[in-house]
């Protein structure tokens, strides 16, 4: 059930509606937790009907992908929690709590590993294997942050959760399973524990994150993607200039997929009361690549900065281990995105563009000083010339990401710098990209906004400032918003790009 | 708190007016954009489903599918012929056809039945009949059954009910690039005339129009008659149907063009032939033509159907060989 399709807009209300019945009565009562404690069973005492009720949901949801894999989500769900009750055990020996950290993490990187790596290993042994393992949708998602923990018990960061069912609701949040934002328990656990009542303003607010995150998929994602695959597929065909035209579209598909997702799964949690980290900041706005990476995909760049770089030793002992640390993280990132090498190509290379960064960093900075002229004229191009620079060093390693192969990637590559005829910039027709005049209006128009959209949203809470103007124009933009998602829906649901890590 | 469920609905209800406006206009005006194939559904849906006043005078339907509305002309075969057959359907649609006009108009007289043996193994026009909303909601639930019975998954596939929902509603995610592709009402003239000639032919329809064609049929591609087991129940529901309300029933066969007769494995005829001779036993009332003819390929408009000239030929040797028996009208 993807959440661009009829299905999810049936599930959706459905869930919200009894959640919030559920929730008034858990509200209503004097003490909540006492009264439960007296009416349900055993085994449902502190988790509550509502939260029962989500969990219930979510691996119907989750099912709804592929009922099969339910089985492993709630293999997952026990062997961190096994695991939890030990690392976060402060009466228990250090020993102890080691051993469980490892056998708690081992065994779900091992799972992580097999469903992700086995048909490339089993490749290299025989061309048609007799095993193909299918890749349950959302793995690394949910083993990534159930991983957080474990982490954050054995730290002491996060008190033990005992309730196994509370514990099941964390992993299997039905608006964060597939895609993520990758939560952390300290975030998203004790969240579970509050009252989330019916909420006006806040619904209103969580509906517009959704229809933003709707609009960017519907409306530019799936237009961008017939353009991207038409010049990925026939590279062969293209010049260096078609070619960069379309890295540059693959990197404004991609940011719209993934963050649409991110915004709709985040809508969805407000809408029900429930706060989740914020996954994108703006990316295409960032002056540098170490930036860049602050702003995209937050949640799995935060993880890897909390429970990889920083246990690595993060910068405290001097600039090659610091630099060696953001290359291993960068390639390992590499390799969270799939098992073909070209992930890796592409999580290299931009560790790379971040350590030369850093490198070159002093030269810039003097380069800037010796410039003759200062004034906020300079100041403001200098900006939008580091805006630029980073956008396009992100473009490059973007070619690794989406081309099929790595000697695809050099090919792209390398034909953008040999082969770019600049003529081709004039004689290239929009239309030459597959799409026709609809789906460049609408793309067209749809970029526009969203660049407005970001532009607001680097300074104020755009939703919140939408939310601000008067009746007229919200609901100008309200309807322009709407026609402009309907006259999208009839691309075709495509899935959302990161189901497939 | 009362009032914020009450203001949430009331916006819903305001933020979906777009949603609304292009259902009501999918679901109002599909003449405009929709394509010749709907134009054919429509035809013979309001047919079968509207009283028909001269039914005294056209007591006889031909049914079954494109071979069956391409290979007989009614005008030319006698006066009291009307033909309900639609491209791509299978016995499923027409046993509702014929149901839906026997609830309306009374049985008809007689009935004349063409199915090519493609359709009885392969059912990939049921999207068609989706898309296009022939089934009523009631007689399309009553086929999931069937399917689910039969393990028909071409009925029932992963996202059966979301996509009847959706089509039902006329969601934009279904019609809305059909709107692009018709400019939403430019169609409407062009449509009006197909489905005023249809009319006006009794139901008649060209396929193909080529002065002749050596292009393989569908059957060419068939190994043997491994029919769907959904499809057999319904042609005996069909028969069942039309036996118990007394219609005089005879299956005729529609010719295949030569170069396809060339080439069609004996399996499928053989098989066929076989299932139709088994027919005959538990329908000895009803006559039963189980060999194909063959027809030069000039005669053919596609590798599928017959050509005007073709189907002139066909109704022709009908007629006679009805005479020749002394069939009475």
């Amino acid at each position: 059930m993807l959440f661009n399709s009829v299905g999810f807009a049936v599930f959706f209300p459905a869930v919200v509606i009894i959640y919030f019945l559920l929730e008034r009565k858990r509200g209503s009562e004097v003490s909540p937790e006492a009264e439960e404690n007296r009416r349900l069973p055993a085994f449902l005492k502190g988790c509550g009907l509502s939260n029962l009720w989500l969990l219930v949901s979510s691996y119907f949801y989750y099912m709804c992908a592929d009922a099969r894999f339910a089985l492993l989500l709630l293999f997952v769900t026990a062997t961190t929690y096994a695991a939890g009750l030990v690392t976060g055990n402060e009466s228990a020996d250090k020993r102890k709590k080691k051993m469980a950290l490892a056998a708690g993490t081992i065994a779900n990187i091992l799972i992580l590993f097999f469903f992700k790596y086995f048909n490339l290993l089993a490749g290299l042994f025989s061309e048609d294997p007799a095993l193909k393992v299918v890749l349950p949708v959302g793995i690394s998602f949910y083993i990534f942050q159930s991983l957080t923990y474990l982490f954050d018990t054995y730290k002491g960061k996060c008190p033990i959760e005992r309730n196994f069912l509370k514990y099941a609701l964390f992993v299997s949040f039905f608006p964060v399973l597939l895609a993520g934002p990758i939560e952390r328990a300290t975030h998203l656990l004790p969240q579970f524990d509050k009252v989330h009542h019916f909420d006006y303003e806040r619904i209103r607010h969580g509906l517009i994150r959704m229809a933003y995150g709707y609009f960017l998929k519907l409306v530019i994602a799936q237009r961008l993607a017939i353009a991207v695959d038409l010049i990925y597929d026939n590279s062969t065909e293209c010049t260096g200039y078609q070619l960069f035209l379309g890295s540059v579209l693959f990197v404004i598909q991609i940011y719209c997929d993934f963050a649409s997702y991110s915004s709709i799964a985040i809508g969805a949690a407000e809408v029900m009361g429930f706060t989740l980290t914020e996954n994108f900041r703006q990316p295409f706005l960032a002056v540098s690549c170490g930036e860049q990476w602050r702003r995209w995909h937050i949640s799995l760049n935060g993880w890897f900065r909390d429970y990889v770089y920083i246990p690595l030793g993060g910068s405290r002992h001097g600039r090659f281990r610091k630099y060696l640390n953001v290359m291993i993280v960068f390639t390992l990132s590499g390799a969270w995105h799939g098992a073909e090498l070209h992930y890796l190509c592409w999580g290299a290379l931009a560790g790379f563009f971040q350590v030369m960064e850093d490198i070159l960093k002093p030269l810039r900075e003097r380069i800037v000083k010796g410039f003759p002229i200062h004034n906020a004229l300079t100041g403001r191009l200098h900006h939008i010339l580091q805006i630029l620079l980073t956008f396009f060093l992100f473009v490059i390693s973007a070619v690794f990401f989406r081309a099929a192969s790595v000697a695809d990637g050099v090919y792209i590559t390398k034909k953008m710098w040999t082969d770019f005829e600049w003529n081709s910039i004039f004689t290239t027709s929009p239309f030459d990209l597959g799409l026709g005049v609809f789906h460049l209006l609408f793309v067209t128009a749809g970029l526009v906004m969203m660049i407005i959209y970001s532009l607001i949203n680097e300074k104020k809470d755009a939703a919140a400032v939408l939310l601000s103007q008067k009746t007229a124009v919200r609901w100008g933009i309200y309807y322009l918003v709407v026609i402009m998602i309907l006259g999208s829906t009839s691309i075709g649901a495509q899935q959302f790009i990161y189901f497939a890590f | 708190m009362k009032n914020d469920y009450i203001k949430l609905i009331k916006k819903f209800i305001l933020i979906s007016l777009p949603l609304i406006a292009m259902c009501l206009f999918a679901y109002l005006f599909p003449m405009g954009y929709m394509t010749t194939e709907y134009v054919l559904w429509t035809e013979e849906k309001d047919y079968v489903n509207q009283w028909q006043n001269d039914t005294q005078i056209l007591d006889t339907l031909i049914v079954g599918d494109s071979r069956a509305k391409s290979s007989i002309i009614p005008e030319e075969l006698h006066d009291s012929i009307y033909n309900i057959g639609i491209g791509g359907s299978t016995p499923i649609e027409m046993y509702y056809a014929v149901k839906n006009f026997i609830a309306v108009n009374g049985a008809p007289k007689r009935v004349f039945i063409i199915f090519a043996p493609y359709h009885f193994i392969n059912m990939d026009n049921w999207n068609q009949t989706i898309y296009n909303n022939y089934l009523k909601p009631a007689e399309q639930a009553e086929v999931v059954g069937e399917a689910i019975k039969t393990g028909n998954k071409v009925v029932c596939y992963k996202g059966w009910l979301t996509d009847a929902v959706s089509y039902r509603l006329r969601l934009p995610s279904k019609y809305l690039a059909q709107e692009y592709e018709g400019r939403f009402i430019k169609l409407k003239e062009e449509n009006q005339k197909k489905y005023d000639s249809i009319r006006a032919d009794r139901g008649y329809c060209e396929f193909g129009t080529d002065p002749g064609s050596d292009a393989e049929n569908y059957e060419v591609h068939c190994e043997a008659f491994d029919p769907l087991e959904i499809v057999l129940t319904y042609y005996d529901k069909l028969l069942s149907l039309l036996t118990e309300n007394g219609v005089e029933v005879r299956v005729f066969q529609a010719p295949f063009n030569q170069s396809s007769a060339e080439q069609v494995a004996p399996e499928l005829l053989n098989g066929y032939s076989d299932y139709l001779k088994g027919q005959m036993k538990k329908y000895p009332e009803i006559i039963f033509e189980t060999e194909i003819p063959v027809y030069d390929n000039r005669y053919f408009g596609d590798g599928n159907h017959l050509n005007r000239e073709g189907a002139r030929k066909y109704t022709k040797e009908l007629k006679e060989k009805l005479e020749e028996e002394g069939f009475e009208w």
